[in-house]
């Protein structure tokens, strides 16, 4: 069946106004914030040259020599990173399970617990080691405790999540063999959310070696303290070797990371 | 041996799930309720061992010792001679049977009561990341210390319970697979070994079969039925197919909007009058549907 007639057919189209309003307060965000913020595109342009030249200074040629003196702080980075991660994943499932409103049925329990776990998250890893750094001397252990508490912050929440989203029939099950409380989680729970738990201990561990990596920049160890004082000297090339060294290191550990998390889940 | 007095539950968000329910269970019976979804079938089961609390009314069990909370069902004496031929030595006099009300019972009475009432699933629930022998053995965390079953070590004489429960159910041979490599079919046969690994002298179904293909639905009803004949288990199943309820239950019990409309022994009435009767229960007539059809 065709259409007979012939007539064009006409339908306004409805004015957007939503959708325009929303790129108008986008741009306005992006301009302000720069003009605020002190930035010019031509400033940008004009400092190009300069640029170029410290990125010379960087790498042509890095201190390749220098190696050899990177690799001390750099495995002390991954150590701290290993042992945040490790602390923070050990306090974060007990805790967790008192989150999760299917472990523990009282809301007068989940919401402060959960409360709390929020603030833990919202504290940026440097601003934690600042402040640990101040309480506990420069040096890695400050970084240690900062990581320790994100990784729990990070842990915590992920897997309060992952238990919340469990399978409820096992823990039905179980409860009706006349299992009590530790039971239930032995043998409902745990087998339930402990690959995605070692999963994100993984993945607070990739994190927590990225941010180690800058760490020491607020005096808490690891090779940010070498990349600050190098800095300060104005030694640029082994700057320069830092940062090459650095990088190839943070990637080897997410690609095998992310590996072994594939299998996991 | 069980009794349900009064019994209503009224769910936090209003739905009245069971109104006045009393019903009376006999040992040895096996009992299909049947009723549409949401009639109250489950919540009729779950309350039975109190994984739904009651909002009100009395769930009895009769001849229960009130040291073990072992269950003696109706004729005592002749459980403690079943009970004593299988090498158990129990002696009357040790006993201090009495009625006991499974709605009153807390902590840690309450899950010694339960662990005389075994219970298996439509989705089966067994924990897929363990051994099917794991899973077995869960069957005995009530007859335990605490700290035996999260170490998840469990006596000789608890494993030769679990093997003889594997065996019931012809699955022995997967006895150290991972229970999420077996099919449908064999996770209910390991739920039911769970059960039995329990010693439970009762067991709740709820729609058993009800995720199985027709050919495993009556391999597994034929399991549950071969529980409940040689071990006296007394069954109480929700079922969804009437020709499974009439070729295996003794007893039909329907339920419609939290009530129990009709109650009636299988063998004292003919088959197609029963269907007949179901019409009132369903609120429809019986169709295909309704059968799981020809074995």
């Amino acid at each position: 069946m065709s259409d007979e007639s012939t007539e064009k057919i006409v339908i306004k189209k409805p004015f957007r106004f939503k959708f325009y309003f929303t790129i108008a307060i986008v741009v306005f965000l992006i301009f302000g914030s720069a003009y605020f913020a002190g930035f010019n595109v031509y400033e940008v342009i004009t400092n190009l040259g300069q640029t170029f030249r410290l990125l010379d200074k960087l790498f042509l040629p890095p201190a390749w020599d220098y190696t050899e003196r990177i690799i001390g702080p750099l495995f002390e980075t991954v150590q701290m990173a290993i042992v945040g991660s490790f602390l923070g994943a050990i306090v974060a499932f007990p805790v967790s399970l008192f989150a999760a409103d299917n472990f523990i049925e009282n809301k007068y329990v989940n919401t402060p617990v959960r409360f709390i776990l929020n603030i833990f998250r919202t504290i940026p890893a440097l601003v934690l080691a600042a402040l640990f750094v101040a309480v506990f001397g420069i040096g890695s252990f400050a970084g240690i405790v900062a990581l320790f508490i994100f990784s729990f912050g990070l842990i915590s929440k992920l897997t309060y999540e992952s238990i919340e989203a469990i399978d409820y029939g096992q823990v039905e099950a179980i409860k009706s063999l006349g299992a009590n409380k530790l039971e239930v989680l032995r043998y409902a729970i745990i087998p339930q959310v402990l690959p995605q738990f070692m999963s994100y201990t993984l993945y607070a561990f990739e994190v927590n070696v990225r941010a180690a990596a800058v760490l020491g920049y607020v005096g808490a160890g690891g090779i940010g303290q070498t990349y600050e004082r190098n800095l300060a000297m104005r030694y640029f090339d082994r700057v320069g070797m830092i940062i090459i060294v650095s990088f190839f290191a943070v990637l080897i550990i997410d690609v095998i990371s992310r590996n072994i998390r594939k299998r996991l889940v | 041996m069980i009794k349900l007095v009064n019994v209503s539950k009224t769910y936090k968000n209003g739905t009245e799930a069971l109104k006045n329910i009393n019903l009376e269970i006999y040992e040895g019976e096996f009992v299909a309720i049947l009723g549409l979804s949401g009639a109250g079938k489950s919540t009729l089961l779950r309350t039975i061992n109190q994984i739904i609390p009651v909002s009100s009314g009395n769930i009895l069990f009769e001849n229960v010792d009130r040291n073990t909370f072992e269950m003696y069902g109706d004729n005592p004496d002749k459980t403690i001679e079943y009970m004593n031929s299988k090498g158990l030595e129990i002696n009357k006099e040790d006993l201090d049977l009495e009625v006991v009300d499974i709605t009153k019972l807390k902590g840690k009475k309450m899950r010694k009561m339960r662990s005389h009432i075994g219970m298996i699933f439509q989705s089966f629930n067994i924990i897929k990341r363990m051994s099917v022998i794991q899973n077995v053995l869960s069957g005995r965390v009530a007859y335990n210390p605490t700290w035996r079953t999260l170490l998840g070590i469990f006596p000789e004489k608890d494993k030769q319970i679990a093997f003889r429960a594997l065996k019931k159910v012809d699955i022995l041979e997967k006895t150290y697979g991972r229970a999420s490599e077996l099919s449908g079919g064999q996770m209910q046969r390991v739920a039911i070994a769970r059960s039995l690994a329990q010693q439970a002298k009762i067991l709740l179904a709820d729609e058993p079969v009800a995720s199985l293909d027709p050919i495993t639905t009556f391999e597994v009803m034929e399991y549950i039925k071969k529980v409940n004949v040689d071990d006296g288990i007394t069954t109480i199943a929700n079922l969804h197919h009437v020709d499974l309820a009439l070729k295996y239950a003794t007893r039909i019990v329907g339920v419609r909007d939290g009530q129990i409309v009709y109650d009636i022994e299988v063998k004292s009435k003919k088959n197609n009058e029963i269907i007949d009767d179901l019409e009132m229960v369903y609120g429809r007539p019986i169709s295909d549907q309704d059968y799981v059809g020809e074995e």
